[in-house]
């Protein structure tokens, strides 16, 4: 029973990892830099949601669909002012990203002080299966992070604009040949991982007290799941962020909750360097 | 460019005296304590972003060596003196040990290593209590002057961090720094050259390690005690801002970055949230303005004011004896060169296949290369040229079959390796070194025949390498590129950027040389000039050449034996007229019959 319960608050953590490292992977595909300031923006979204419910008013559901739309409009506009500098310079382009998640989380404590805030969901239920506790607001993460998981795939596989995606990530010089421009691809990619952000920050909002500093180790676990899972691999990623969640769900119960970070990190260490046992130099 | 980075350090340490001195003295002193500290990382941060590879760990290794120079001098007798070079000793072989297991790996995969390092050294700090003292940290760490006066250990701390400057200074002057900037413009070109990736980045990972290790175990010394919390996660971060800022490409860019958004959040005494906006907001502004940083950026704009009618002549020059060069339309064959079949052959490839997925790129494929000629290789796109020419060349292990050079297997030897060994490719694409002058990218493939030593190798400055710059300079004179010599390679034009790749090629002193599409792109004109080139190599060097070529007419002119491959497979080998007359390879490659070859 007690691993039964591990494995769902697992799955309810790899739901919220997914949807960050999801839009994360995308925008490597498209752009070939590291978006460090993504986490940044599931933080801005829990608030954004936390400023619909607690101070606007309007309900839980509607909020997520307004972090949405306004993180998928912050992300756009980082993406064409900042982003867009920095192609072709990968390092330069690292560190700029870095620096806006540094600035945005920095900011965020000047300007949200360190008072904890919190959302009351309408999703308060918990359901009981035997000494099985399962709270109603997780079981809607993990559905909405596998229901959005879905649309992704049907988005990328299906649509004009999925395989835009898709021919960029492969050879941005045909693509553009083909009448793609990167521009519109990067305002695609970055749009759809700012709303995934926004939603993953709307959906923990009633789970967790909010705090400026809540995206960097999502951010930092979601690197983990898309390299795991194999950059630009929306299915890998999928399935390595699950894979997290629950290892740290399983850390937390059976050892102690303070392990469950670094055992992350140990094990993703051990999992790149058995895998790169055969260098790939010459990419 | 290691004066400028001397004089900036000087004035900054000049300028934090100066506070010394005035009536705040002991906290101005700490403030330029900490500065000089940043700045050492960030000058030993440097070589492995040269190399272009970002390590997130370099805060770690500042902590390990704090760690190493407390639990030392704590826990045992040793003198802080002894104890600050081996916590640098410590931190480099931590290094060693993360970046014989990272290095192989790039881009974000090697963040996400060297990340995952940083955050278990982090709880290795935390939770190996009986080690580290915990979240309790380690108290009374000996200072290094013996009266805890801050002037002091300030001076101290200038002789440390200007020897630092100074140690890397050099080393970016060096034929080493030369191979690291090489490996920062294309691992592939490297590798062609003979510099592997390996070895190379885990030495600059290493070496700026150690440095980082020392200036932790100087910061364990000032403040006397640390713990967990003495060393910020963001750490790491900042110290690639610092050099990203002043731009990674010279060795002024770190100081002057560090100066730039390290200084003031010391001096300011603002909360780690506001000096975080600074940091992160100026770095940010910096970069979107100037985005290879403000010196190298700064110097870009200098460089591009300046007139440069010098080079610009000469390479007229050049062009126009091209086009005087190419004359006469009748292709004329070489005379095929009597091959001795009992002699051993300079190369056997034998029953060499690649298999991608399930795609057979290369099927059994059997040759044999004799010393001294010139074999022409021809097939329609994706027949597998260029794909044999990287698995008999080391840049890709074959699927099976076996390659041996001068009568030893070199299956599977890395690239690198085997151009020390006398082989040597070029490419279709990526052929010069873009960030590099013209002569430096004949410089850095010079080391191959003569292999410095260790210590010269690392000290001395190349450019006062009598020896190496001469060979170069005679090997641009060959290819008429002296004229171009101090240009930077992005400026060249086509044409001469792909006489630059086989001069960088040929810098290497090979006795097998791969050639890959050498005319692809040229005119008429410069296509004539490479193939004399090539004509050149064989008869006056003694060269063995391989070469891919779409330009039939321009091949035969040179080669004296032609392999023909379809589909992944040998379909044709022979004299130059009997394969362009092989039915098979006029229907599958050529349309109609080549009939131009008069033999000479």
């Amino acid at each position: 029973m007690e691993a039964l319960q591990a494995l769902f608050t697992g799955l309810a953590g790899g739901a919220t990892l997914a949807l960050v490292a999801l839009g994360l992977t995308l925008v490597f595909g498209v752009l070939r830099v590291v978006n460090f300031a993504h986490g940044a923006l599931f933080m801005l979204g829990a608030y954004t949601c936390y400023a619909c419910t607690e101070v606007a008013g309007i309900g839980y559901f509607p909020a997520i669909l307004v972090s949405a739309a306004a993180i998928a409009a912050v992300s756009v506009v980082l993406a064409l002012v900042v982003f867009r500098r920095f192609r072709g310079l990968e390092l330069e382009g690292a560190i700029a990203a870095v620096a806006l998640a540094v600035a945005i989380e920095n900011a965020g404590i000047i300007f949200f002080k360190a008072v904890p805030r919190q959302v009351q969901g309408p999703l308060t239920q918990v359901v009981d299966l035997g000494s099985l506790h399962l709270p109603v607001q997780r079981i809607f993460m993990i559905v909405v992070a596998v229901a959005l998981f879905g649309a992704l795939s049907l988005f990328v596989a299906r649509t004009h604009w999925g395989r835009a995606l898709r021919a960029v990530q492969q050879d941005e010089e045909a693509a553009q040949l083909q009448g793609i421009t990167v521009t519109q691809a990067m305002i695609v990619a970055f749009a759809i991982g700012g709303a995934l952000a926004g939603v993953a920050g709307a959906l923990v909002a009633p789970d967790q007290v909010l705090s400026p500093t809540m995206g960097t180790t999502p951010l930092l676990l979601a690197f983990v799941a898309i390299v795991v899972g194999g950059m630009g691999n929306i299915g890998g990623t999928l399935a390595a962020a699950f894979g997290v969640g629950i290892l740290q769900s399983f850390v937390s119960t059976y050892w102690v909750p303070q392990a469950a970070t670094w055992t992350s990190f140990a094990v993703v260490l051990l999992i790149l360097a058995v895998r790169s046992r055969r260098p790939v130099v010459y990419a | 460019m290691r004066r400028s980075a001397l004089i900036l350090v000087a004035l900054l340490a000049v300028g934090s005296a100066l506070w010394a001195l005035g009536a705040n003295g002991s906290y101005y002193a700490n403030v330029g304590v900490l500065t000089l500290l940043s700045l050492t990382l960030a000058v030993s941060v440097r070589p492995l972003l040269v190399g272009c590879e970002a390590s997130f760990c370099h805060g770690a290794f500042y902590a390990v060596g704090a760690y190493a120079v407390a639990i030392l001098t704590t826990r045992t007798d040793c003198s802080i003196w002894l104890a600050l070079p081996a916590g640098g000793v410590v931190a480099a072989l931590a290094a060693f040990v993360i970046g014989v297991v990272s290095l192989r790996s790039t881009g974000a995969t090697f963040f996400v290593m060297t990340f995952s390092f940083l955050v278990l050294t982090t709880a290795l700090f935390q939770y190996a209590t009986g080690l580290t003292g915990g979240f309790n940290g380690i108290s009374g760490v000996p200072s290094l002057v013996s009266f805890a006066d801050v002037a002091s250990f300030y001076w101290v701390t200038v002789g440390f961090a200007g020897a630092s400057v100074l140690v890397f200074a050099i080393v970016d002057r060096s034929r080493w720094g030369l191979e690291l900037r090489a490996l920062g413009e294309s691992y592939a070109l490297a590798a062609s050259a003979g510099i592997g990736r390996l070895g190379n980045l885990l030495g600059a990972f290493a070496l700026g390690a150690f440095f980082a290790g020392v200036a932790g175990g100087f910061y364990a010394s000032f403040i006397s005690f640390i713990s967990p919390t003495s060393f910020s996660f963001w750490l790491s971060i900042y110290v690639l801002t610092y050099v990203m800022v002043g731009g990674a490409r010279s060795i002024a860019g770190p100081v002057v970055g560090t100066a730039i958004v390290g200084v003031l959040p010391l001096l300011s005494g603002w909360s780690d949230a506001s000096s975080g906006v600074f940091v992160s907001g100026a770095t940010l502004v910096i970069l979107l303005l100037l985005p290879r940083g403000v010196v190298v950026s700064g110097l870009e704009a200098l460089r591009r004011r300046a007139p440069q009618r010098r080079s610009t002549r000469a390479a007229e020059g050049t062009l126009a004896s091209a086009a005087q060069a190419s004359s006469g339309s009748v292709v004329r064959a070489r005379a095929p060169r009597r091959i001795d079949r009992a002699e051993q052959p300079l190369m056997r490839v034998e029953q060499l296949s690649k298999h991608f997925g399930g795609v057979a790129a290369l099927s059994e494929v059997t040759f044999e290369v004799h010393a001294g000629e010139v074999l022409g290789i021809i097939g329609p796109n994706g027949a597998g040229k260029t794909t044999l020419f990287n698995a008999i060349s080391g840049f890709s292990r074959p699927s099976r079959g076996r390659v041996w050079f001068e009568g030893e297997e070199i299956t599977g030897v890395p690239g690198h390796r085997l151009v020390h060994r006398g082989i040597t490719r070029t490419f279709q694409a990526s052929t010069v070194f873009e960030g590099l002058s013209v002569r430096d990218n004949v410089l850095v493939a010079g080391a191959v025949g003569e292999r410095p030593g260790v210590l010269r190798r690392l000290v001395l400055p190349l450019h006062r390498d009598p020896g190496a710059t001469a060979a170069a300079d005679r090997v641009l004179e060959r290819f008429e590129l002296q004229g171009w010599a101090d240009a930077p390679a992005a400026d060249l034009p086509y044409g001469l950027r792909k006489m630059l790749g086989v001069a960088i090629a040929m810098a290497t002193g090979p006795r097998l040389l791969c050639l890959d599409e050498p005319l692809a792109g040229l005119s008429e004109a410069e296509a004539d000039r490479m193939m004399d080139a090539v004509a050149s190599l064989s008869d006056q060097h003694g060269v063995t050449i391989v070469v891919i070529e779409h330009r039939i007419r321009s091949l035969v002119r040179v080669c004296e034996r032609m392999l023909a491959l379809d589909a992944g497979c040998l379909v044709a080998e022979g004299e130059p007229a009997a394969v362009l007359a092989n039915p098979e390879i006029v229907s599958a490659y050529l349309g109609t019959p080549f009939t131009e070859v008069a033999h000479a």
